[in-house]
């Protein structure tokens, strides 16, 4: 009986936090399909109004595009840049590998905002404010902390003896790096590169400050749009086509990892 | 010994932040030679292993393979093969792409690797037609797989890091004897790295002993086995190993034990045949095997029998004598009658130990 009852209280406590999780979710994408002029939930009339309304709008096409350049671009370079240095650390051994890896978490200790501001005077003084390569630099510094950690686990979990082995039978480090280090730290690479796109993706405090005008990414319209008209059904539809999309890719990504384990 | 061996190591050193790994070390082995490195765990054996691979850089000193000096060469340029201990197979690989690794380093052509594959796999007793991944193999055929692959690239050396440590008791039994019998069958020079005495006895051609970064002897089995350069190597070759008896001379003809009993032995075994002057502290050793147990005569260690292990085709005899539990190997049938015996080493010249620094006598 108590296991019983253990049991219907685990399921309990699973939904629960299933739903508190992805509530949100659900609000947003059923209100996107609601014909009103404002966000209500629940949704009283379907339509795909707002839908028509966010793919005509050019202002959010613009920030779109420009959030996913961005996100690219810093995403490439960060998780570049995190692999290298992951890789330094976690195979060169240096004595001081576990003070540099705390300094290459520093810029999560701080507050994102103080970052910003820090990063905005030193800009000015190179002249990158309100450039693109200064927002993607600034962009590759609050994702490095994040790819890096994940390149660390990812390299920590490989045997050097792989790498030993490959070498032993003609291989060489460039050789062994393609044919062995790579392949084997491909999970952590996918999940180092999702995570660094999505948080430059939803930045909101770093880019408003060093992007100025000339560079207003998705997140950074919505928010203030938020501001001055409150919130817009448009930013919801987009948000739900944002939500689809993430779930395409993850379905899609996680069959073609399956199907190339397979073969 | 004629011309230069087919391996030659001079005068290799390692250091790990100032703690020396290897001091000097010298090792020749000749072509076609099954040879172990012996010795417990940090004595070097495993660092000059990775040295020979090529994946550690001496401090100094020099390795020559089949004329050629080879100390500078990276690892990739060696064809040295190598077994590991965990055996390192590549997970993202199948079996088949585990052994054609090497062959594609080499650029060989897709159906003579084919072939290639087949023939080292069928080698170490695996059926080419495998298509799983390695993960999905028991420990056993994941260390077939691991030789195949090392074997498959022809090597000029083949290096095996404690290849039996990971498997269980009877198939480590089983493999060690494989391991003997594939490398007769391809010559390939071979140097196994173990710190288990039993295994360097049964597959080895010459065993190098290790101890703290040096080599204390260098011979064959029977060699090790019948002359032991050290204290130590008596102590740890067999099983059971040899009994170590410390005994001091008090006169031409008598020693005295630990607990001041006075033994007098025959002659060939008396300080007076062996150059012990009186007062000299010694270790004797004893094969639990060459050790016979008898109630009466001349020149017997009188001995209080402790425990009798029964093993099926003999038994262990443990018993006390001078203070120091000695094993005594003798047939099942032989029985003991009271727990008083003597013991009766052999009759020629012993195996004797200074106590101080265990060097032969």
């Amino acid at each position: 009986m108590t296991s019983r009852f253990g049991k219907a209280m685990l399921l309990a406590a699973v939904v629960a936090t299933l739903l508190f999780l992805l509530a949100p979710i659900l609000v947003l994408i059923l209100s996107a399909f609601d014909s009103g002029n404002v966000f209500r939930f629940p949704p009283r009339v379907l339509s795909f109004r707002w839908f028509e309304t966010a793919l005509n709008h050019s202002e959010y096409r613009s920030s779109l595009w420009i959030s996913t350049v961005l996100g690219l671009i810093s995403t490439v370079i960060a998780v570049g840049l995190a692999s290298l240095a992951a890789f330094g650390l976690v195979r060169g051994k240096p004595s001081y590998r576990l003070a540099m890896e705390v300094l290459l978490l520093a810029p999560l200790t701080l507050p994102l905002v103080v970052w910003a501001i820090a990063l905005l005077s030193i800009y000015a003084q190179l002249g990158i404010n309100g450039t693109l390569p200064g927002l993607i630099l600034a962009h590759v510094t609050i994702t490095m902390p994040f790819a890096t950690r994940i390149m660390i686990a990812a390299f920590d979990e490989i045997d050097p003896n792989l790498e030993a082995a490959a070498k032993s039978l003609g291989a060489s480090p460039w050789q062994v790096v393609r044919r062995i280090t790579l392949p084997l730290a491909r999970p952590g690479l996918l999940s180092s590169m999702a995570i660094a796109f999505l948080v430059s993706f939803n930045d909101v405090v770093v880019t408003t400050l060093i992007a100025g005008a000339g560079w207003i990414t998705f997140p950074v319209r919505t928010f203030s749009r938020l501001r001055t008209e409150g919130i817009d059904p448009t930013t919801i539809a987009i948000g739900a086509m944002i939500v689809a999309f993430t779930i395409l890719v993850i379905v899609l990504g996680q069959r073609l990892f399956q199907l190339s384990r397979r073969f | 010994m004629t011309g230069s061996p087919y391996l030659r190591i001079r005068s290799v050193q390692k250091s790990y932040k100032g703690s020396v790994a290897l001091h000097d070390i010298d090792l020749d082995v000749e072509q076609g030679a099954f040879v172990s490195l012996l010795g417990p765990s940090g004595c070097g054996k495993s660092t000059l292993l990775q040295i020979l691979a090529g994946l550690l850089e001496p401090d100094r000193g020099q390795i020559q393979l089949d004329g050629a000096d080879i100390t500078n060469l990276p690892p990739w340029r060696r064809n040295i093969g190598l077994v590991f201990q965990n055996y390192a197979l590549f997970p993202h690989l199948s079996i088949r792409q585990n052994v054609r690794f090497g062959l594609d380093m080499l650029g060989m052509g897709r159906v003579e690797a084919e072939k290639r594959v087949d023939e080292s796999l069928e080698m170490v007793g695996l059926d080419p037609s495998l298509s799983r991944r390695p993960g999905e193999l028991s420990g056993g055929q994941q260390q077939r797989v691991a030789i195949a692959r090392a074997i498959a690239i022809r090597p000029r050396l083949l290096l095996m890091d404690e290849p039996l440590s990971n498997l269980d008791a009877v198939l480590r039994h089983k493999v060690r004897l494989e391991l003997r019998e594939l490398h007769d069958r391809t010559g390939i020079t071979t140097i196994m790295v173990t710190h288990d005495q039993a295994e360097a006895l049964a597959t080895s051609d010459r065993i190098a002993v290790m101890q703290s970064g040096r080599i204390l002897q260098y011979e064959a089995p029977e060699t090790l086995y019948g002359a032991p350069a050290t204290a130590f190597i008596a102590g740890f070759v067999g099983s059971p190993p040899a009994n170590l008896l410390p005994l001091t001379a008090s006169g031409p003809d008598n020693w005295t034990l630990a607990d001041g009993q006075v033994w007098q032995p025959a002659a060939v075994l008396a300080p007076k045949a062996n150059g012990a002057q009186s007062g000299r502290a010694c270790l004797i050793a004893l094969r639990p095997e060459t050790l016979t147990i008898g109630t009466s005569g001349d020149g017997g260690l009188p001995a209080r029998v402790a425990a009798v292990e029964f093993n099926g085709g003999d038994r262990l005899v443990h018993a006390e004598t001078g203070g120091t539990r000695i094993t005594v190997r003798i047939a099942a049938s032989q029985a003991i009658a009271s727990p008083d015996i003597l013991l009766f080493p052999p009759q020629q010249a012993p195996v004797l130990f200074d106590a101080t620094t265990g060097t032969r006598l």
